[in-house]
């Protein structure tokens, strides 16, 4: 498999990873002045998964993006839609 | 022997649990050594039975060993020996593509745990401050493959032996100032630690019967504490 370092590729993939309902997975990115925003969108009954206990799982998951995104040089925050 | 091996594993010192506490499954039945070659020890899994109540404390109640998923995800699913192998390795190539590390994965799969360890140039990106991003990175492993507690493997990750040396250089730390807060009779306090550092010192000062530790504070300077006991 070969694809490019994309943090909203990545984000989609870990995410699909955690929720038994894939195909409600989406990611949107936006690009604003304090960069590259990116929205994850996953089935409502299942936010629980990508947020866990105590925002746990949703800050690994913001640690894991922060280090796909060194590279690009370009701030990159995860904003979790419900 | 290999049911020993797995308590320890579990952090259960032997005698600590009752039979009836924990159910052991025969995955890899023992073999004699023969002819000058060593025999093997049975693969088993044990898995506790017991509630939580019953839990030995430091296994029951400390959010900085809580490493697991949630609980009440997903019904029962029984994993395939290997089955968390091949996607464990899956999502370690996705996740070391997307930060632009060429590395090796070498996984090891036993009864009880998934040991992963990547090799490769410039890791410094996948390990992160302190840690963190491997650390986030194992624990997302943890709660992607294992969703369901009572059927989970343990999944760690490392890369080169990063996790190795810093749980050497921790246990050095905090052995050394468990001795300056029984000597001056007063607790110290160690530097502000991520919750997998905080984890290393509890336990390995848990056996320390004349200390206790507390972790306190808030993220990011949140602290252990270790106080002699009187």
């Amino acid at each position: 498999m070969s694809v490019d370092p994309d943090p909203k590729e990545l984000l989609e993939y870990l995410a699909r990873c955690l929720v038994e309902q894939k195909e409600e997975v989406r990611v949107e990115e936006r690009e604003t002045d304090a960069g590259v925003v990116l929205e994850l969108r996953v089935a409502k009954d299942e936010v629980g998964k990508v947020i866990g206990r105590q925002g746990r799982i949703a800050r690994a998951l913001r640690t894991l993006i922060k280090a796909g995104s060194v590279r690009s040089g370009r701030k990159t925050i995860i904003e979790i839609v419900d | 022997m290999a049911v020993q091996r797995a308590l320890a594993e579990l952090d259960i010192a032997p005698g600590e649990l009752r039979e009836d506490q924990y159910a052991v499954e025969v995955l890899v039945q023992p073999e004699e050594g023969f002819m000058g070659v060593e025999g093997t020890d049975a693969l088993v899994e044990v898995r506790l039975t017991l509630d939580d109540s019953e839990l030995p404390a430091f296994l029951a109640n400390d959010e900085d060993l809580e490493d697991g998923p949630d609980d009440e995800e997903l019904d029962e699913v029984y994993m395939q020996p290997e089955a968390g192998s091949t996607r464990l390795r899956e999502l370690l190539s996705i996740v070391l593509t997307h930060l632009g590390i060429d590395g090796k994965i070498r996984i090891v799969e036993r009864a009880d745990a998934i040991s992963a360890d990547i090799s490769g140039e410039d890791l410094g990106i996948l390990i992160g401050k302190r840690g963190q991003t491997i650390d986030a990175l194992e624990y997302l492993a943890n709660v992607a493959l294992y969703p369901n507690p009572a059927a989970r493997k343990q999944v760690r990750i490392d890369a080169e032996g990063y996790k190795k040396r810093r749980q050497a250089g921790i246990e050095r730390i905090a052995l050394k100032r468990a001795e300056e807060a029984v000597r001056r009779g007063r607790s110290v306090q160690l530097e502000p630690m991520t919750a997998a550092e905080r984890k290393i010192v509890h336990l390995a000062l848990k056996d320390w019967q004349d200390v206790v530790t507390e972790s306190r504070g808030r993220e990011p300077s949140r602290a252990v504490v270790i106080s002699p006991v009187r």
